[in-house]
């Protein structure tokens, strides 16, 4: 099958002293939700905006849709920690800033309505994201980033700032509007669970710089329940991989002395 | 940057507690208490020098020939001829120095490198006194009205300026990230999220200015021009009309704290900022 997203020796470094990502390759089908989990400053976020274009990398080759990425584009939509709405707009205009930067502004009516009730926040349209709880501030984020109808949707621990139970209902949620629009996602965390939820397949980042050294695949039929004896397998499995390589993975390109 | 409150005169948490009948009350009682207190002090000041047999000659100052002079020059419809040519003033001004600030406090809150490069020019230059530029303009523009202006927008540019760029470095910087993303071009960058994002700091800004282009209005009118409320204050001077310049320097004030009262309006209108 040929990959939505294409990999191939990424490397990546901050200036001469600190390199993040080395010799990272793996690719993502079409309508396949993969998680990267890793600790944190361990370069999963550096490793979305390299996918996202925001960053050339050091070394190695991105491809999206076939193409090789070298801008951000409408194409492949990242979703940071924060929601970062404009919060001197209403919940219809965030979710339409997008419709209306690709020249749809007039018709972007009934996307945004259709939007709006996906995330179930009909009735907040006309509210001032500023006053919306930190859960659906990250709906209207969701509902901004496919609004554009992204091929590719990039998400960047964004439960990460929530209260554990909106956590695990966005979670869910997410992952069954990304089913339902045969959308294709890679969600960065270092929560293993938050990756099992989610994912049907977890790459495992690890290291100094980070490479990924395992995956595993998420085989859970519906809903995903924490506390099944296969979802804590997996969680096992994973935690053991990540351990047990981040503990062999000495750091190899570290600058002598700054 | 100077602060300025745009907190609502009078109101707070506790008038909000009050019955609402007596809000309103409430919320006059402290803006008039304040403007007794400048009439008594006005009124004990020209009493005294009413008093004075060597400065009795200057009695018209005192509220009520100020007053009485400020209701005949607006009925007669003589000070607004003046007050029209120095807003006319006024605007050109801060509109130069709106169009100059706006652009340049962007491009100093987006690129560390002009920051850099124009700090201490501009630091050295926004401590020359405007005033001290009058007789370079008298000299450089071949009108008084346009050196008039030019002195207006040389004070007035820094406010603007300055309080651009500090409202664009206090952005989220993912703002402009998530718009590239989105496939937003310079242009929509600009007007969709820029210029929303920093309305509020630009406003204030405009404050600033507007307040020092006032103070700067009235010296730069006792130039060769025969219109505006500076020259209007001069020319009463020179024809013993204390009653007038009094009443003069009170439509100043007036008219100053209107205007500065519409800033406050719009700034309220854009301002997003939690706080407010």
């Amino acid at each position: 099958m040929l990959h939505i997203i294409k990999v191939e020796g990424l490397a990546h470094h901050y200036g001469r002293a600190r390199s993040v990502l080395e010799s990272v390759t793996f690719g993502v089908d079409k309508g396949e939700i993969v998680a990267v989990v890793g600790r944190s400053g361990g370069g999963k976020s550096t490793l979305l905006q390299l996918i996202a274009g925001f960053v050339r990398p050091a070394a190695g080759r991105i491809f999206v849709g076939g193409k090789p990425v070298v801008a951000p584009t409408r194409a492949c939509i990242l979703m940071f920690q924060e929601p970062s709405l404009y919060p001197w707009m209403n919940v219809a205009q965030n979710i339409a800033i997008g419709l209306d930067f690709a020249g749809l502004g007039r018709g972007a009516k009934p996307r945004v309505a259709e939007l709006l009730k996906l995330v179930q926040l009909e009735e907040s349209a006309d509210t001032n994201v500023q006053r919306l709880s930190g859960g659906q501030q990250q709906r209207v984020a969701f509902a901004r980033a496919l609004a554009p109808q992204p091929e590719v949707l990039l998400l960047d621990e964004p439960f990460s700032g929530l209260d554990p139970l909106t956590r695990v209902d966005l979670q869910r949620e997410v992952r069954e509007i990304a089913r339902r629009l045969g959308l294709t996602v890679v969600i960065v965390s270092h929560d293993f669970d938050e990756a099992v939820t989610l994912a049907d397949r977890v790459l495992v980042l690890a290291g100094r710089p980070g490479r990924i050294v395992g995956e595993v695949a998420v085989a859970i039929d519906g809903v995903r329940n924490r506390d099944t004896m296969e979802f804590r397998r997996i969680r096992a499995r994973l935690a053991d991989l990540f351990h047990t390589a981040d503990r062999s993975l000495a750091p190899t390109t570290y600058a002598a002395a700054i | 940057m100077t602060e300025i409150t745009i907190a609502r005169a009078g109101s707070s948490d506790r008038d909000a507690r009050l019955p609402r009948r007596w809000r309103l009350p409430v919320t006059l009682l402290y803006p008039l208490i304040g403007i007794g207190v400048l009439l008594g002090v006005w009124w004990v000041g020209g009493a005294i020098v009413a008093a004075d047999p060597d400065t009795v000659a200057f009695s018209d100052f005192a509220p009520a020939p100020a007053i009485a002079a400020l209701v005949h020059l607006a009925v007669s419809g003589k000070i607004w001829p003046q007050a029209f040519a120095s807003l006319s003033r006024i605007g050109q001004g801060l509109a130069i120095a709106t169009l100059i600030g706006v652009p340049v406090g962007i491009a100093i809150g987006r690129s560390r490198a002009f920051q850099r490069m124009t700090h201490v020019p501009f630091q050295f230059l926004r401590m020359i006194s405007p005033l001290a530029w009058m007789p370079i303009a008298v000299m450089a523009f071949a009108t008084w009205d346009g050196a008039i202006i030019f002195l207006i927008a040389a004070a007035a540019v820094w406010p603007v300026t300055f309080a651009t760029a500090n409202g664009l470095r206090k952005l989220h910087p993912n703002w402009h990230k998530v718009a590239r993303n989105l496939g937003a071009g310079p242009a929509r960058m600009l007007w969709r999220i820029t210029l929303p994002a920093v309305a509020q700091d630009i406003l204030t800004g405009v404050r600033l200015a507007l307040g020092v282009a006032w103070i700067i209005l009235v010296p730069a009118e006792y130039l060769g021009v025969t219109s505006g409320l500076g020259y209007a204050i001069n020319d009463a001077r020179d024809t013993l009309r204390y009653d007038n310049l009094a009443a003069i320097v009170l439509f100043i004030g007036l008219l100053g704290f209107a205007m500065d009262s519409c800033c406050l309006a719009l700034i309220r209108r854009y301002a997003w900022h939690p706080e407010n």
